[in-house]
């Protein structure tokens, strides 16, 4: 057996910090989204308060456990622009941070998954990749909505 | 050029040379080929084309033909992008490609590994797929079998990698596309307009920049076989054939199983079917085949193990290089009687297991997530970055060194190669930079910093691994028995 000198125990150690640190840290840091109860119509009104018009709706539950009930919006903006918007409930905090764990599983390739997930109590809100561009005006309006109920 | 005083003592075993065309290519297949890509980028309908033709030739043409001329020119040396970059800028160049490499993989092993576990859920109960102890015994056994492959060594490991991506992720490729052929040829609705050129141009604006960085590094890991030169029966020959036909099936299965999933499923239907697995079932359901989505989950998970274990091997083999050269303490320098590095293999499991615990059983990780996914970007850009420099400088510092591959054009060839590779890569890691996720002001300088931070902890370990390294390093690394 090798004798373990004292510039290996560095390596070991720096190996050990630099990996699991920030690991760490990170994730104990970032604290998770209260679960609670939202309105049914929480996009409809984030969106209408955002100047955005539903101009389509349909119901649409997602085939993962604890999810029970969502909708999918097509929305118009001021100008005439469509995008498309899912929401998606969830009965606990377990079922719904699984369901963000899938999500996040779904990677292209080694980068990230598309689409953006935004938590707000017990919905998942993901808008399409080709809507972003309307992330910056109707998520004042989630956020609004996040900090507005408390759990 | 590299540094000569630091060079190898030769390893006591020469690894047995198993690999040929076919093995290489499919090691590339492995890493790059993934069913879980089609549905997500589905969702852009004829747009779909436009992406995949930017990741295309800034990134898997430039790569395909750097790891083509590097991995001939560089065939008697063990590492892959460590030798590759080593030899262009010494060993701080490679050490930190390689470890590169290796640590973003540390980030992506939890998310891939979620991933094969809740596709097996799948075909068991999709019920299992919240349970958090049901998902991390499947992803540890997962992790630490696909270890155990890699513990025994290129005859099983590569023999366990081309069945696998057979049946894991060319099998239902094709399978996916027979069916997409056979939805359009039965006169059933194809749900994406009539095609005209101007619909595969993608919406280019800052919403989708973000986007870009994604679309460059989904060809990432067509580095792979490179990591295996040693094993490679005839390396001069058999690497570009293996180049050129795994980038072809690659780019072909990729490009045509998105359409054939564009073709039969609304554009709504797959942003509400997020995952792989509803998309699939709904492609299956929507063919009248219901009974074939079960099944096709098992591939598709088989294709999760193959991809985890092409990246868990490569990169580990490559690590294992650097222990073996001196540059890492004796205790990571041992390699087993089939020649695989053990303890590199060992640390990375045990590092592995760790990330995934905080994974599953951390309550929400949706913002960290975001964070170290970004890292996971910005770390292979850094190595990317590497290999196409390497490729660049090493025309000037090694002008006349054989290269029984040599991308054609001369200088101002390799720069154009090079130089798209370069700056599809540079481009991503600025644009990895931009969050995506739904953040504050006060939140999106937090997550600016904290990817720099990040990504700069994960990157610097070589420079203070070779401050500390001793002459003796090089000549206590044992062999097991």
């Amino acid at each position: 057996m090798t004798e373990i000198d004292k510039e290996t125990w560095a390596v070991i150690l720096i190996l050990l910090l630099v990996i699991l640190v920030p690991f760490g840290a990170l994730m104990f840091l970032t604290n998770p989204e209260p679960y609670h109860a939202t309105s049914a119509n929480l996009l409809r009104e984030a969106a209408g308060s955002a100047g955005l018009k539903v101009v389509r709706d349909f119901n649409a539950t997602l085939r993962v456990a604890g999810a029970t009930g969502g909708h999918s919006y097509t929305v118009e903006d001021k100008n005439g622009n469509f995008f498309t918007i899912f929401t998606q409930s969830f009965d606990s905090a377990e079922s719904r941070d699984a369901a963000i764990k899938a999500h996040n599983a779904q990677s292209v390739g080694k980068g990230r998954p598309i689409g953006e997930l935004i938590v707000v109590g017990d919905q998942l809100i993901y808008i399409h990749p080709t809507s972003e561009t309307i992330r910056g005006t109707i998520l004042p309006e989630l956020n609004k909505k996040k900090s507005g109920i408390k759990p | 050029m590299s540094d000569e005083t630091a060079a190898p003592k030769k390893a006591v075993l020469t690894p047995p040379k198993v690999l040929g065309i076919f093995a290489l290519a499919m090691i590339n297949v492995a890493a790059v080929l993934s069913i879980r890509n089609f549905p997500s980028m589905a969702m852009f309908g004829w747009q779909c084309i436009g992406w995949y033709i930017i990741g295309t030739v800034l990134f898997l043409i430039p790569l395909s033909l750097a790891g083509a001329e590097l991995a001939t020119m560089l065939s008697d040396k063990g590492g892959g992008v460590y030798a590759w970059c080593k030899e262009a800028f010494g060993e701080k160049g490679g050490f930190i490609a390689i470890f590169c490499e290796w640590s973003n993989n540390l980030v992506w092993f939890p998310t891939v590994l979620a991933f094969i576990a809740s596709t097996l859920a799948f075909a068991l109960s999709p019920a299992l797929g919240s349970n958090s102890i049901y998902l991390f015994s499947v992803m540890m056994i997962a992790f630490w079998g696909t270890t155990a492959i890699a513990y025994f060594g290129e005859n099983v490991s590569s023999k366990f990698q081309n069945y696998g991506v057979i049946l894991g992720s060319i099998i239902p490729s094709i399978l996916i596309i027979g069916l997409g052929v056979w939805w359009a040829l039965s006169g059933a609705t194809i749900v994406l307009p009539p095609f005209s050129l101007s619909q595969i141009v993608p919406t280019l604006d800052l919403s989708t920049l973000p986007f870009f960085a994604t679309v460059i590094l989904l060809f990432a890991g067509m580095e792979m076989a490179g990591f295996h030169a040693l094993e490679t029966r005839n390396p001069s020959t058999d690497y570009p054939k293996a180049m050129a036909i795994s980038a072809v099936i690659i780019f072909a299965c990729t490009v045509l199983a998105t359409l054939a999933i564009a073709f039969v499923i609304p554009a709504d239907e797959l942003s509400l079917a997020a995952g792989v697995m509803q998309a699939i079932e709904y492609f299956f359901n929507a063919l009248g085949i219901p009974g074939a989505v079960a099944p096709m989950a098992v591939l598709i998970t088989i294709g999760g193990v193959v991809s985890l274990a092409a990246w868990l091997i490569g990169p580990a083999k490559g690590l294992g290089v650097v222990a073996e050269e001196g540059n890492l303490p004796p205790i990571f320098n041992r390699t087993n009687k089939y020649g695989s590095p053990v303890m590199v293999l060992f640390i990375q499991a045990l590092i592995g297991t760790f990330v995934s615990l905080l994974y599953v059983f951390l309550p929400s990780v949706n913002q960290a997530y975001w964070i170290l996914s970004a890292m996971t970007v910005e770390l292979l850009c850094i190595v990317y970055l590497l290999v196409f420099a390497s490729l660049i400088k090493l025309r000037y510092s090694r002008p006349d060194a054989p290269r029984p591959f040599k991308i054609p054009g001369g200088i101002p060839g390799i720069w154009l190669i090079g130089g798209m590779g370069a700056f599809g890569v540079i481009f991503a890691f600025i644009v990895g930079l931009m969050p995506t996720g739904a953040f504050t002001a006060k939140e999106t300088l937090f997550y600016v910093i904290g990817v720099l931070l990040g990504t700069f902890i994960l990157a610097v370990p070589p420079l203070i691994f070779l401050k500390l390294k001793k002459p003796s390093w090089i000549e206590t690394g044992n062999k097991e028995g």
